[in-house]
């Protein structure tokens, strides 16, 4: 199937440039609150073993 | 009363109460009230400013007295063993010695890094559009550094009782 029109155009367009831009692709994923939540997750169970392997 | 009480049941008692003061409202800034400043403000005329003048100034300052609150009553908790959570120097006090690190980084955030940017943002302090806008991002990321570290130490805080030491000594 080919995707053609504005639509796919706009949605390359915007995928190019981001490829062309470095900070562009970055993301702070506490920008997003569900981010900031699973990092919070991820972060709790990297100190959990941290402490497991101090005690 | 003896000092066993005072210290355990009391102390323990008012670091929980202050604790729960502070992570409530840190959850309120981050979980309801950008929802309700989106919702307010797509109203008309819009209302957002209402809850950024009479809301924000109010639940700040219990957010940055109970942030105090709590760390002082976990410091008086820890009494004689403070050096031990903080610099692991006892396998028995690591679980909360993490937790302790974590609160106080978040203490930090609270007064050094949250209270002096919102000042800006809400007008408290004079501060041109551009400062401002900066100062609402740090604030924001302090914030929500904030909530991410809350959610492991909660866990170190609830887990640091000795019922929990055979999961960690595994």
């Amino acid at each position: 199937m080919i995707i053609a029109g504005p639509r796919a155009t706009a949605c390359y367009d915007r995928a190019h440039s981001r490829s062309l831009d470095p900070e562009a692709n970055m993301k702070n994923p506490l920008d997003s609150l569900w981010g900031t939540v699973l990092a919070g997750l991820v972060l709790t169970v990297v100190l959990f073993y941290l402490a497991r392997t101090m005690m | 009363m003896s000092w066993d009480f005072i210290h355990y049941g009391l102390g323990r008692w008012l670091h929980i109460l202050f604790g729960v003061m502070w992570v409530g409202l840190l959850y309120y800034f981050n979980f309801v009230q950008p929802e309700a400043l989106k919702r307010a403000n797509a109203q008309t005329p819009p209302a957002g400013a209402t809850i950024t003048k009479h809301v924000m100034p109010v639940a700040l300052a219990w957010f940055r007295w109970a942030a105090v609150g709590t760390w002082v009553m976990g410091a008086f908790l820890l009494g004689d063993r403070f050096n031990q959570a903080f610099l692991f120097r006892e396998p028995a006090y690591v679980p909360i010695g993490i937790g302790a690190w974590l609160g106080t980084i978040m203490l930090f955030n609270v007064w050094v890094l949250i209270w002096p940017n919102q000042k800006r943002v809400l007008g408290l302090v004079a501060a041109s559009e551009e400062e401002r806008a900066k100062a609402r991002r740090v604030a924001f990321l302090a914030s929500r550094i904030n909530v991410m570290l809350s959610i492991p130490m909660i866990f170190f805080m609830a887990s640091s009782g000795m019922m929990h030491y055979p999961v960690f000594a595994g």
